[in-house]
């Protein structure tokens, strides 16, 4: 890995698209802004944590387009030969797309949500220190882990799909996604058949019903960090590890 | 050096593109690869740039295979296809940005050309008509420098004296540690430029020559009448006479016609 390509190919992306980045951020701004005046006009029908409820659908909107954008170029033959023909390995292109759409875009992100919290308690009279949205209380952070699942899905969408990536990627994702929930609750149903499962959480836990009553089990403390071992570190790493073996059998 | 050997090409399991192709291109020349539209010109171009894969055979690139696009292979080629992309970028920007990842690039050579071009640096790509982002690209991939150009069709788009102009940067930007790759089905665009010619069609070379040898062994001589000489190879009427060809008898190496030539090899008439 060079670090001066991967420099040079991050100042590309933002050189080329400064415009469209600031445009975007204007338009995320606003969303929350929406969001958050939804919530507050209909505060009554919106029980509890509302900012992390407008923070989680805020990132993973704009975190999804904004990945997508990543490996625009192959919407069209043109563009697509000239990002293959600059001179970079394909593990730098991967690399500098994921730094850009995560580190920078959480980082952005996050300062724009607070600008947009900030306006939203400042509106609803109820601006102080404890109202501001702590993302590391009851382990909320884990969307960010979250995030970057989706942020593998959608670059690899973009590289896979060359018009139209992001409907498609999101549509492949949620069929992927009921998949692995029918998936899950076969395998369940196969380890404890006596049990009538409720719901599941692939990786996290189940809920059966034992004589009317609903069981809420979660995974073992040992197994559960296995488990968050794989969703939050090997899981997104394999998936950005296919971005690259993708990008470089990509033929045009 | 590019070696390409038994070169097989499908786009799919039916459609066939090219079989067998075996070629060999040396640095110091400037080739001159034409056929008429669709007989693969532009898919044995992509092979040789590694934008597709050879589904059999193989295809080197100074000993680099370019479907793996390495560095260093990526850093001494430049690829201007028939239909070509640009940044929204100024110029100036354009050359900021990318001129780092060639490491011959010479700015000063760019910017001979833009002024020649007369085109302003501060311009951005999409402010350019498509004859001027054609001429900017083109200045691009000769002051890159890199071992390897290759142009697919690039005098579609010029104009006449931008054709001339194209013609005169090829010719002094090259030198003998270059190999030019031109594609064209506009035979005459490439007259005076190309020391060798291939010829393609339907997936198959049935020409690849240097052009000296050609004009060795082939005299071209253009007449009022049509003869009935049985020395002639081949014969068409042109607009001002009869255009044919026959052995050169004598030491001199005289004018090639490429697009009768063309002609001649494309209806089997000769075989080198």
């Amino acid at each position: 890995m060079n670090y001066s390509t991967l420099s040079l190919l991050i100042k590309r992306q933002f050189k080329e698209h400064y415009k469209t980045y600031a445009t975007d951020l204007l338009v995320l701004l606003i969303l929350l802004i929406f969001m958050f005046l939804v919530v507050h006009q209909w505060k009554d029908s919106f029980s509890g944590a509302v900012q992390n409820g407008v923070f989680v659908i805020g990132l993973f909107i704009a975190g999804g387009v904004f990945s997508n954008t990543m490996f625009g170029e192959f919407s069209s033959p043109q563009s697509g030969m000239w990002l293959l023909s600059i001179p970079a390995k394909a593990s730098e292109k991967v690399v500098s797309s994921i730094i850009i759409s995560t580190v920078f875009f959480l980082i952005i992100y996050v300062i724009t949500f607070y600008i947009a919290d900030f306006f939203y308690l400042l509106f609803a009279g109820t601006l102080n220190f404890e109202a501001i949205l702590n993302p590391f209380e009851n382990g909320f952070y884990q969307f960010f882990f979250i995030y970057l699942i989706f942020n593998g899905l959608m670059l690899l969408g973009s590289i896979i799909f060359n018009k139209n990536s992001l409907i498609k990627m999101l549509l492949t994702i949620a069929v992927l996604f009921i998949l692995l929930n029918y998936l899950n609750g076969f395998i369940l149903s196969f380890l404890i058949p006596e049990a009538t499962i409720v719901s599941s959480i692939a990786f996290d836990s189940f809920l059966f019903s034992h004589y009317g009553e609903n069981v809420k089990v979660f995974l073992s403390d040992n197994i559960n960090f296995y488990s968050a071992l794989f969703v939050r570190i090997i899981f997104p790493i394999a998936l950005w590890v296919l971005v690259w073996l993708k990008l470089k059998e990509k033929e045009i | 050096m590019i070696t390409i050997e038994s070169l097989d090409y499908n786009y799919s399991k039916k459609i066939n593109i090219f079989k067998n192709i075996n070629l060999q291109f040396s640095s110091g020349k400037i080739y001159g690869l034409l056929g008429k539209n669709g007989v693969g010109k532009s898919t044995l171009i992509k092979n040789i740039t590694g934008m597709l894969f050879p589904t059999k055979g193989s295809c080197e690139v100074f000993g680099l295979t370019p479907g793996k696009r390495e560095v260093e292979f990526l850093q001494d080629l430049f690829f201007v296809p028939e239909e070509y992309y640009l940044p929204n970028l100024t110029i100036k920007e354009l050359i900021t940005i990318y001129k780092d990842f060639y490491p011959n690039f010479d700015v000063n050579q760019f910017d001979a050309y833009t002024k020649e071009f007369n085109i302003s640096k501060d311009k951005k790509a999409t402010e350019l008509s498509l004859g001027q982002k054609k001429k900017i690209l083109i200045g691009f991939a000769l002051s890159a420098n890199t071992k390897v150009l290759i142009m697919d069709e690039p005098t579609n788009g010029l104009d006449i004296p931008s054709k001339i102009t194209f013609r005169n940067m090829i010719k002094d930007a090259f030198n003998d540690d270059r190999i030019v790759f031109i594609t064209s089905h506009q035979v005459r665009d490439l007259d005076e430029l190309i020391d060798a010619i291939i010829i393609m069609h339907d997936g198959q070379i049935l020409l690849n020559s240097d052009k000296d040898a050609i004009a060795k062994r082939l005299h071209f001589e253009l007449s009022d009448n049509k003869k009935d000489d049985l020395t002639i190879l081949y014969q068409e009427k042109v607009s001002n006479g009869f255009a044919s060809i026959q052995k050169n008898t004598s030491d001199t190496l005289g004018y090639v016609d490429i697009e009768l030539l063309f002609n001649a090899v494309l209806a089997h008439k000769l075989k080198l």
